[in-house]
């Protein structure tokens, strides 16, 4: 039995804009087995968390998702909104890059994680809720948790916040984590020790993540595979030392070179141009406009991944006519 | 919290004493000395030398201010001028009047908008929808008197199914008797309320339906009725403002309203005693609506504090 817990074939998804379909998410295959990490890494804009809410399906309702998903062996796809409702929050959980936002001011952190394991486990009694959920709180290293829970969000620091948030979202012991920049709105050492959090969990759990971020630092400390994606596409897919160290992707080279390292001074290297928005796309490959190394069948074609190695693809025209 | 509280009382009772101080100049401002309304013109200059040193019209502004803040502090607003019945029984009987009218009206209006306006924020293409948009239209345009003559030239002129002025059946002092006609001024003074709460609760919960915490208990597996429950608790705070400011606009009696349809109320009062020049009961009803509306502002604030947990510090 093979061990992938999450799967897409063709993943797209576009919004209805007046009459317009625009496309967010297009063709995009990517899979995740047990117990690893796969951060997608992009800008704001890429379709990143487009993506990840397609395979939960929490987009607003004029969104159409095409193409397949598959999440241990079921079609995403095809379930109806209540066997959805039964997954989310149970076998799949999610986390968000503003804890604040994400939770109820009107309702204390702990009601809210007893709430979640009552409408996934309906035979638990509230104050066994109350008991998993305090157990919940210590595993995500939240000091005096009895008191805490009693604690409403806005009065709790970021990063006690957000381990609330994760505390919830274990709390049906999920297959598949999906986390949308988990640690962007947090301050460089608590945002460590919440990637450490992570990985300690994966460890005990088996559990697998998803993580989308921006931040190329954040992927390089938890990824197994990396998947850099740009104007809704996959550019390049692969084991995170490939994809860092042997990018075979002009974007992924611009990215890598925009990081500011340790001694430079002076003028950051930015790529030139905007990246394109989801209403302006170019009908080629999506960085056409912004790569040094555009030609002619750049700017008309979409490229496709290409095998770089048997765990390793770049979607670039450049690198298939190399191969040719 | 203590401190938010003392601080909200602290300007309640400052905004009070502004009052105060407007309701007294008022009465300065008024055309004509006030003696004239207690003396008849053809009254001996003695008699009226007597009667102005009896009401002390004599003694400088800020004296006869403080005198009658004092008595006012007591309750003692004198006799009326047109009738010489106590003031304060003429006023807590149209207040009392008054309350029913603005309680029927409210709850009407109320129950009405919270149904409308949630079923519209959720369903914003439905029939309802629109009815909700007609009634939050129609009801903030129609000037209440206006609408007070329609009610009157359908129910009461054409169909002949409701009374059109007072309380009561002469002789029938029963609820329903009561009930009857409260309808129709009650549908007048609280379309405006109905208008305006539709659009505030449609508003408010649609605009808490696109909070990103949303997403998220849809992403942890909640049920739409669960989800609900969340949203309505979010528009709660600001509902629970906007339907005590109503509230309070309709205590302070609606003139037009209860004129047309003589429902014995505050501002009925408020009317014929400016007419009759009857100053104690204008100055005494205006001041008792003041000090009702600011309680309730006053009330509402820290019912706020109690349902919103970001104001409790």
């Amino acid at each position: 039995m093979s061990d992938t817990i999450v799967k897409t074939t063709d993943l797209s998804v576009a919004f209805k804009v007046k009459k317009d379909l625009v496309p967010a998410v297009r063709q995009v295959s990517l899979s995740l087995e047990k117990g690893r990490t796969l951060v997608i890494l992009g800008e704001s804009g890429s379709g990143k968390s487009t993506y990840m809410k397609a395979l939960l399906r929490i987009l607003p309702h004029d969104a159409a998702i095409d193409g397949a998903a598959e999440f241990m062996g079921e079609d995403l796809l095809l379930k109806n909104e209540k066997e959805m409702r039964e997954l989310r929050g149970d076998r799949i959980s999610m986390i968000y890059q503003d804890s604040l936002s994400a939770l109820d001011p009107m309702y204390k952190v702990g009601d809210q994680v007893i709430e979640t394991i009552r409408a996934h486990r309906k035979s638990v009694s509230r104050a066994e809720a109350r008991e998993q959920a305090e157990q919940l709180f210590v595993k995500v290293g939240i000091p005096s948790p009895r008191e805490r829970m009693r604690t409403y969000p806005h009065e709790l620091s970021g990063g006690m916040r957000q381990r609330a948030v994760i505390a919830m979202s274990l709390c049906c012991s999920p297959y598949l984590l999906l986390a949308d920049e988990p640690t962007t709105a947090l301050d460089v050492t608590i945002q460590k020790q919440i990637l450490n959090l992570f990985l300690e969990l994966q460890e005990k759990d088996g559990m697998s993540i998803m993580m989308v971020t921006h931040d190329i630092g954040v992927a390089a400390q938890v990824a197994d595979e990396i998947a850099i994606m740009y104007g809704g596409i996959i550019m390049e897919y692969g084991s995170t030392r490939e994809v860092l160290e042997e990018p075979a992707n002009p974007y992924t080279r611009a990215l890598i070179a925009a990081l500011p390292k340790s001694g430079d001074r002076g003028r950051l290297v930015a790529i030139d141009g905007q990246p394109p928005t989801i209403v302006s796309m170019p009908s080629g490959c999506p960085f056409s406009d912004r790569c040094a190394y555009a030609t002619q069948i750049c700017k008309s074609s979409i490229p496709h991944l290409t095998p770089v190695t048997q765990t390793h693809q770049t979607a670039c025209h450049l690198y298939e006519r190399k191969e040719e | 919290m203590i401190r938010v509280i003392l601080k909200r009382i602290g300007l309640a009772f400052l905004t009070l004493f502004g009052v105060t101080v407007i309701v007294f100049a008022l009465l300065q401002m008024m055309p004509g000395e006030p003696i004239d309304s207690i003396v008849p013109l053809d009254a001996s200059d003695a008699l009226r030398q007597a009667i102005i040193e009896k009401y002390g019209f004599d003694k400088p502004l800020y004296v006869q201010y403080f005198c009658w803040l004092g008595n006012a502090l007591r309750g003692n607003f004198g006799n009326s001028v047109s009738d010489n019945r106590l003031v304060l029984t003429i006023v807590s009987e149209a207040l009392h009047n008054t309350l029913i009218l603005a309680l029927g009206a409210s709850i009407v209006a109320f129950l009405l908008s919270i149904v409308i306006g949630v079923y519209s924020a959720y369903r914003p293409k439905s029939i309802l929808s629109w009815v909700g948009t007609i009634f939050g239209i129609g009801g903030i345009s129609i000037p209440n008197y206006c609408l007070s003559l329609i009610l009157i030239g359908i129910f009461s002129v054409t169909l002949h199914v409701l009374p059109s002025n007072g309380m009561y059946f002469s002789g029938d002092y029963s609820f329903s008797s009561l009930l009857r006609h409260l309808i129709l001024p009650a549908l007048a003074a609280g379309a405006m309320t109905l208008g305006i709460m539709t659009r505030m609760v449609r508003s408010s919960v649609a605009e808490t339906r696109n909070r990103s915490f949303v997403t998220t208990l849809r992403a942890k597996g909640l049920s739409e009725p669960a989800i609900m429950r969340h949203v309505l608790r979010n528009s709660f705070p600001t509902l629970l403002t906007v339907a005590g400011l109503q509230f309070g606009y309709l205590m302070g009696g609606s003139t037009m309203v209860e004129t047309i349809f003589s429902w014995p109320g505050i501002g009925l009062i408020i009317y014929q005693s400016i007419f009759t020049s009857d100053f104690p009961t204008t100055q005494a009803a205006i001041l008792i609506v003041a000090v009702i509306f600011v309680s309730i502002n006053l009330i509402i604030d820290l019912l706020r504090i109690v349902a919103d947990p970001r104001l409790r510090k």
